[in-house]
């Protein structure tokens, strides 16, 4: 029994049961106050009407996105996607994301194109994007190099623990510009992502 | 006049250097005759040099004050004489000179200032009157004229929300009728932020009333039209429902829902509106699943139609739901809610049909949690036991459950035994090995520890569980709680790296929320702007923070440590609370990660002991800290007689009993008493202290006893105010007594565990743990971990 509602600053004392998840990333406060600040209708969250409110623990996951880019790069990136364990396989992910297609298809937004970036070999993730009519638009090799592992020098060396793949779905308005069915062929370095 | 002019003052100052500060401040004024900031400077140099004799009221109330005569429109001195005042905890006076200096020197960096100053310190009347300012400026700074007026209304909104009693019911309306104005005024609204502001301004500055509701629909439903918003979406349903009319919201709901908004709170009004519009309930079901698709939403629906209709669920709609959501770890949370209104016996039915061997894991807790089998958590473990290694790692296991249950079965005991707490932390060790990522299991397990006092094996888990952020506020509670009196090691990481970093949350992010604020605010970002406040309100005032400085105070104190710089952060710490007019805290911390039922784990002699604080244990752990800051002057304290008052409409000996632990009762007692009556009965008291055993229990407590005894007699041996020989004596023998006996306590506890073991070993519970497939822990790096603790401890 999920509603969609705004994410507020202090459901952030209010998601472990949603955070603790080692997947999860915790940024710092900043960085959600500037999400809020700059992007105040694409952080929201999936609320559970059957839980008791005075738990604390009824907020089933969130979705963290942003709009960037420029022309025909103007675009919706999914910076954070996450559900908590108990009401997970139940496509609530899905949901959040289509919230999302829902909102910044039009106006204000009105983007070319969502994008996200998944792990190369995290497989169950890519089928979900898959699903919901996303495709590898291109690699970004080295993407997720730690700081020992350094930047890339090279498009040749791939590894699909480092490595992401930039998923898109396009929007109508894009005409199918940010589709492309080799995309896993295109390489690129983690600066080309930069918007 | 240069910043590196106020530096060497203020060095001047704190080195105490005054000869030299005047013969310098005398050169300035010399130089600079009619700027006032030195005057200022001067007048700060007089007050540090002996607050006790410094007369506020002709030195810096009768020129600066609420009816002044001197007023400046100098930015840095402004700034100066609003710190000064705040130290002072003269908080009106503080942002009033920016008010005064506005009236005779107008400009809008005073104003911009001004506002800055006020949303600083959380004065929302104050950001009011100067954003009103700043829009009299046409244009002339960053923004919009317009804009200034969305951060009026804003300001008034706050100012209602939190600082309601702040203003007459005279002014509410003015103010309330203010903001509609200014804000119809600029229409057409720009933008969904400016239409947000404004449907806030009637939901919450006005009465209920059919003219409001109306006016909110109007102005949210058409931009339905081109955009989807959740604020509005939220406006938009509230006020359709209070206008009564099945007609419109059905008309509400379901343009939403074609927008693909899969919202069951949009379904839910949906069905009423039409069930009141006599729609059949066939249709209405077709028309969701026609725009919504198959979902969760629209299979619950289905219950919800059924119930709406006639009044119980249907075991077709209850088919629908269960056969594809019976394994999923949603179900149960979904069907309780419905408890009432389902038969048991269907329900029963229905759920077995789809998992007639009952071999789904899922299925099978779900049947448990809805109460529809006998729960024997041992066999139930056994049962799915083997699931555990077939699972992925990231994934969660459901088999955590009945581990769970049997853990939290012992530790709803009161005074739980030593040999059961050791078999449960076997358990969990064992289970954390197969589901690591669980984090349930690992938070029981963290807790398990704490109650031992076995810190450094609690912080392990804690340390895998990367808690970072402002995830610690609400997390930290199950470390940080008596920290000072379970494993005072500054080399640990427990302490030199975790707590501090922690704290970076307080330190660095709380410091920079009104800047992010104000951006928010530049940004035209105003749905987010109160949530904000709430945000900066919470964790000002949160438990964890208060608790970690007045901790981190008794943790000085423990190593003989300079406390100069952490009274200081304190006092200016408690003056942003006190300058918001609400003395109270705030409990931000997530109890419900261990149980819905949290309550029955705390209270005395409970497995949550060590963590239970409260309103008033934090207060009088303030008392407590600034009694003994109090004590080397002899002199009395406005501020603590005001707690002392806040806190004492009953006994205070009961006060301290119901709030505290006992050692930190009689810890409070001896330093309240050479407070108030110069030690008379601190001998007694001392005595009193010395007789609390160390070792009645075999938890926590023996560190906490032990060092809280510690902590207080060595504060005592550092106060040169107790003057009395026989008394200093006592102190000194008490200490040496004390420390004396540290190690036969550890052993003896050691020992204790040893011997809990040793029983465990024997008999049912090595049973259990064999039934289970789990190996008992070994004594030894519980030992170890209390040798550590016992090492670190008999250096204090």
């Amino acid at each position: 029994m999920t509603t969609i509602q705004p994410f507020e600053p202090v459901d952030l004392f209010k998601a472990n049961n949603v955070n603790l998840d080692i997947l999860t990333e915790n940024f710092p406060l900043e960085f959600y106050f500037e999400y809020m600040i700059l992007w105040p209708d694409l952080f929201f969250k999936s609320l559970e009407m059957t839980v008791d409110p005075d738990f604390k623990h009824n907020i089933s996951g969130y979705m963290m996105a942003k709009t960037e880019g420029k022309t025909t790069e103007w675009h919706t990136h999914i910076t954070a996607v996450t559900v908590a364990p108990r009401f997970r396989r139940i496509s609530l992910a899905s949901k959040l994301c289509t919230t999302l297609e829902t909102m910044t298809d039009v106006m204000p937004h009105e983007v070319n194109f969502i994008d996200l970036f998944v792990k190369c070999n995290n497989q169950l993730a890519i089928k979900l994007y898959e699903k919901l009519g996303y495709s590898v638009y291109r690699r970004v090799v080295g993407y997720y190099n730690s700081s020992e592992d350094g930047y890339p020098d090279t498009l040749k060396k791939v590894d699909d623990n480092k490595d992401a793949f930039d998923m898109r779905k396009a929007m109508a308005r894009d005409k199918a510009k940010s589709v492309r069915p080799d995309g896993r062929n295109h390489k690129c370095y983690p600066h080309d992502v930069r918007f | 006049m240069s910043e590196k002019i106020e530096e060497e003052i203020l060095e001047l100052i704190n080195r105490s250097n005054f000869k030299q500060c005047y013969a310098r401040l005398g050169q300035l004024q010399k130089q600079f005759p009619n700027a006032v900031y030195f005057k200022i400077l001067e007048t700060y140099a007089k007050f540090k040099q002996s607050p006790g004799k410094f007369d506020y009221k002709k030195l810096l109330d009768e020129p600066y004050g609420l009816k002044g005569t001197t007023i400046t429109g100098d930015s840095r001195s402004l700034e100066f004489l609003h710190n000064f005042f705040v130290e002072l905890g003269r908080y009106d006076e503080a942002l009033h000179v920016y008010e005064r200096g506005n009236f005779k020197f107008p400009s809008y960096e005073l104003s911009y200032h001004w506002f800055t100053k006020a949303l600083e310190d959380s004065n929302f009347n104050q950001m009011s009157k100067a954003s009103l300012q700043l829009a009299k400026y046409s244009d002339s700074g960053n923004l919009p004229k317009r804009a200034y007026y969305f951060w009026n209304a804003i300001s008034i909104l706050a100012v209602m929300r939190f600082q309601e009693s702040t203003v007459s019911e005279t002014k509410k309306i003015v103010l309330a009728k203010l903001a509609r104005q200014s804000l119809l005024d600029l229409k057409p609204f720009e933008n969904v932020q400016e239409i947000i502001v404004y449907c806030l301004v009637l939901d919450e500055l006005f009465l209920e009333s059919k003219e409001i509701s109306e006016e909110i629909v109007e102005i949210t439903l058409i931009t339905f039209d081109t955009s989807v918003n959740l604020y509005l979406k939220n406006f938009i349903l509230k006020h359709v429902k209070l206008l009564d009319s099945p007609q419109k919201l059905f008309e509400v709901c379901s343009k939403l829902i074609e927008k693909g908004l899969d919202d069951y709170e949009l379904i839910i009004n949906l069905i009423e509106a039409a069930h009141k519009l006599s729609k059949p309930q066939e249709e209405v079901q077709h028309w969701l699943d026609g725009n919504l698709g198959d979902s969760r939403n629209t299979r619950l629906a289905r219950l919800k139609l059924d119930m709406v209709y006639t009044k119980s669920v249907s075991e077709p709609s209850l088919s629908y739901y269960l056969s594809k959501y019976h394994n999923k770890p949603c179900c149960s949370v979904d069907l309780n809610h419905y408890t009432d209104h389902i038969d048991r016996d269907m329900l029963k039915s229905v759920m077995t049909k789809y998992d007639r061997d009952d071999r789904d894991l899922i299925h099978h807790c779900n049947t448990l949690e809805m109460g529809l089998i006998e729960n024997n958590p041992i066999c139930e473990y056994n049962r799915f036991k083997e699931t555990l290694t077939k699972k992925p790692i990231t994934d969660y296991s459901s088999c955590s459950t009945f581990i769970l249950e049997i853990i939290k079965g012992v530790c709803k005991e009161t005074s739980p035994n030593l040999k059961d707490i050791l078999l449960c932390i076997s358990m969990l060790e064992n289970y954390q090995t197969k589901d690591p990522h669980n984090f349930d299991t690992a938070c029981w397990l963290i807790v398990l520890y704490m109650y031992l006092g076995l810190v450094p094996d609690a912080h392990f888990h804690f340390s895998n569980l990367k808690i970072k952020n402002v995830q610690t506020d609400s997390m930290d509670y199950l470390q940080f709680a008596r920290f000072s009196t379970s494993f005072p090691n500054k080399q640990s990481d427990f302490y030199s790296k975790t707590y501090h970093e922690h704290n970076n949350l307080y330190d660095v992010s709380l410091a920079n929320l009104p800047r992010y604020i104000q951006i928010a605010f530049e940004r035209s970002s105003y749905s987010k702007i109160l949530g904000m406040f709430e945000m900066k309100d919470k964790l000002m005032r949160s438990y964890t923070r208060w608790m970690k400085t007045l901790e981190n105070l008794q943790f000085s104190r423990l190593c003989n440590d300079k406390r100069g710089n952490l009274l200081q952060k304190m006092h200016e710490d408690w003056r942003s609370l006190e300058m918001t007019g609400n003395i109270s805290f705030s409990d931000n911390r997530d109890l419900s990660i261990l149980d819905k039922d949290f309550v029955q784990f705390f209270g005395y002699d409970k497995i949550l002991e060590f963590a239970n604080l409260n309103e008033t244990s934090i207060l009088l752990s303030l008392v407590r800290e600034l009694i003994i800051e109090a004590l080397p002057s002899g002199e009395k304290m406005e501020q603590i007689s005001e707690f002392l008052e806040k806190l004492s409409s009953e006994n205070l000996n009961e006060l301290l009993a119901n709030n505290f632990t006992e050692v930190e009762s009689v810890s409070f007692q001896i330093f309240y008493e050479i407070y108030e009556n110069d030690g008379k009965e601190l001998h007694t008291l001392i005595s009193k202290l010395m007789k609390i055993p160390l070792n009645a229990k075999q938890n926590w407590k023996i560190s906490h006893i032990y060092l809280t005894k510690i902590a207080t007699l060595k504060t005592l041996d550092n106060l040169k105010r107790i003057k009395n020989k026989e008394t200093q004596k006592l102190v000194k023998n008490s200490l040496k007594k004390l420390r004396g006996c540290c190690d036969t306590l550890f052993k003896e506890y050691s020992d204790a565990i040893s011997l809990a073991f040793e029983e465990l070993q024997k008999g049912e519970p090595m049973k259990l743990l064999k039934e289970l497939d789990f190996k008992l822990e070994s004594p030894k790096n519980i030992k170890n971990s209390l040798l550590n603790i016992q090492k670190n401890v008999r250096n204090l």
